[in-house]
């Protein structure tokens, strides 16, 4: 296990794109182990043991246990620092906006509304006044602040796993249609509309840091990663219907601007985005891209993925969550990118190389 | 401006997802005296073209779903100027996103590309039960049934209507054709669909010559 000391240097150099290994999160299990702190009931809490390894199925013998290890000032895993947070399957960002989230069990979801919007057709005609509800941020910072007074003494805090971006808000109050629509037809209203939402998120992201301890001057994000400075991760889910000119125009002022508002931020993308890698990546100010490496047809194959993040790496640090790789293709990776600005987030589990769907 | 320029005119606005243009376009071509007919057959020229660059990779899902608009308003135009009778239903589709999923910008595109190929759909919209896709394909008597769904955990209910449709009699009255990120062609057989559909696109294209066929 590693100690706090060498994890903060080790994240401090992969902002900068100069660590020297790349960061790895190998997950055994099921789920995220943030999943498991999410609530108050804490489970499934993993045990290392003095070699560093975790604990597996068999009998358990002192001569295996440390002190040290049983009792990390800092609870980690690989890589990264594990983050307690508000449960990130609310579309909260679109909640504060005024779009009631609808729970689908068959699902297993929480949607921002049924893609068809709540204002009127004519909404570039209008003032576009976003109405905030209130009780929803509220509920949001109060969940922050909970989880602060319950497990700062053991985790870091971060933010809600999922804040959707202003063009994911902008559905949810218009439309999905509308969104493109809006593009093309009333392009200027679109954009002031967008970078109001945009300032919306930076209000959103801000009251949560507000109640975040910081830790040797920085925040852990919610990969896990510390930064020496403010930190927030936002996404564009609807921009994956977009061309990469109407990302350009569009989306990547508004993505410049909540990189602006922090110091250290990062941006989810799914395979589907990989069209907006290069756009993303000339944000100067943004910290990390995040991608989602989902198997086609999502988006890419790993071999088509390959040119494409070893472009991307040279500019930013990369975010990759392959949670269907095997293991020959998490080795193809590894080898390929540069240790520099390289995070992988992995399961190698039978079950998980069992249903891996990605074809060359 | 000659009829065969401002038909040509009216391929290339369209291929180019100029709205306004096509739009004055239409209405030029009116004004000169054009036949709606040939009106509809230049703008289907310009889709060919769209699905052409969609293929290539050099249109992407909002062009689409622009050209659906275009069309949508171009028929407004071109409405009053067919002669009664004229107009005909290229098909029947009835399409919804299953249970358990609200996921519906494929869907959409694939309903305003047919809708603007004269197609007569009936949208049940997002998170629709079996039971009302079964009641809808008894009702309408569509040639073709249109499922979509994004999430791995909502796609098995496709075989669930599919089931359901075969327990009320009618799955040999009705084509059925899925779509959806988590599908692929072997998935879609076994579910029990008989046809897969890869990209908005590609479903347009299949629906079309399912229904040729018929």
């Amino acid at each position: 296990m590693r100690s706090v000391e060498d994890l903060i240097e080790l994240h401090r150099a992969w902002w900068k794109l100069e660590n020297e290994r790349p960061l790895l999160n190998v997950v055994y299990r099921e789920d995220f182990p943030w999943m498991w702190l999410q609530s108050d009931h804490i489970h499934g809490m993993e045990l290392v043991l003095k070699d560093g390894s975790l604990a597996k199925d068999g009998p358990l013998t002192p001569d295996m246990l440390s002190p040290e290890k049983m009792h990390p000032t800092t609870f980690t895993h690989g890589d990264l620092f594990l983050p307690v947070m508000p449960y990130g399957k609310i579309p909260w960002l679109e909640a504060i906006c005024g779009v009631t989230p609808q729970v689908s069990v068959k699902g297993n979801s929480i949607w921002a509304g049924f893609g068809e919007g709540i204002w009127p057709q004519d909404w570039w005609e209008r003032d576009m006044e976003v109405k905030i509800n209130k009780d929803w941020l509220d509920l949001l910072v109060g969940t922050t602040r909970y989880c602060v007074e319950k497990f700062s003494d053991k985790f870091f805090i971060a933010q809600t796993s999922i804040m959707r971006g202003p063009v994911d808000i902008m559905a949810g109050l218009v439309g999905d249609k509308n969104v493109i629509v809006g593009m093309y037809r009333h392009p200027e209203e679109t954009k002031k509309l967008l970078d109001k939402l945009a300032d919306i998120c930076i209000m959103v992201m801000k009251a949560q840091n507000d109640v975040i301890p910081r830790y040797r001057g920085g925040y852990v994000n919610t990969w896990g990663i510390w930064a020496p400075g403010t930190v927030t991760r936002n996404q564009e889910d609807g921009a994956a219907y977009l061309s990469p000119a109407l990302y350009k125009e569009f989306l990547q002022p508004i993505d410049r601007k909540i990189a602006q508002a922090f110091d250290y931020t990062a941006i989810h993308f799914h395979s589907a985005h990989y069209i907006h890698g290069d756009a993303v990546t000339d944000i100067e100010e943004l910290g990390a891209l995040q991608y989602s490496l989902e198997p086609p047809p999502y988006g890419p194959t790993l071999k088509e993925w390959i040119p494409i993040l070893k472009r991307l790496i040279k500019k930013k640090p990369l975010i990759l969550n392959g949670w269907n790789l095997t293991r020959e293709q998490i080795n193809m990776l590894l080898k390929e990118l540069p240790p520099q600005g390289l995070y992988l987030e992995t399961y190698v589990q039978e079950a998980g190389e069992s249903h891996y769907v990605y074809r060359e | 401006m000659t009829d065969g320029e401002v038909l040509r005119k009216l391929t290339k606005t369209m291929a180019d997802i100029d709205f306004e243009g096509t739009l004055k376009a239409c209405e030029d071509a009116m004004a000169t005296g054009i036949s709606p007919a040939k009106v509809v057959e230049a703008l289907s020229d310009g889709m060919r073209i769209i699905g052409e660059r969609f293929e290539a990779k050099e249109y992407f899902l909002s062009e689409l779903i622009m050209a659906g608009e275009i069309m949508k308003e171009a028929q407004e135009i071109l409405k009053p100027h067919f002669e009664a009778g004229q107009i005909t239903t290229a098909g029947r589709v009835v399409m919804g996103t299953v249970e358990g999923d609200l996921h519906d910008i494929g869907k959409n595109i694939v309903i305003s590309l047919l809708l603007s190929m004269g197609f007569e759909v009936t949208d049940l919209g997002v998170n629709v039960p079996a039971g009302r896709f079964v009641e809808t394909v008894r009702k309408v008597e569509p040639d073709v049934l249109g499922m979509s769904a994004l999430l791995r955990a909502t796609v098995p209910e496709m075989g669930n209507v599919i089931r359901a449709l075969e327990a009320a009699g009618l799955r040999g009255k009705v084509k059925v054709i899925v779509g959806g990120l988590p599908l692929n062609a072997e998935y879609a057989k076994k579910l029990g669909a008989d046809y897969y559909a890869e990209d908005a696109w590609k479903g347009v294209e299949i629906i079309r010559k399912v229904v040729e066929k018929s």
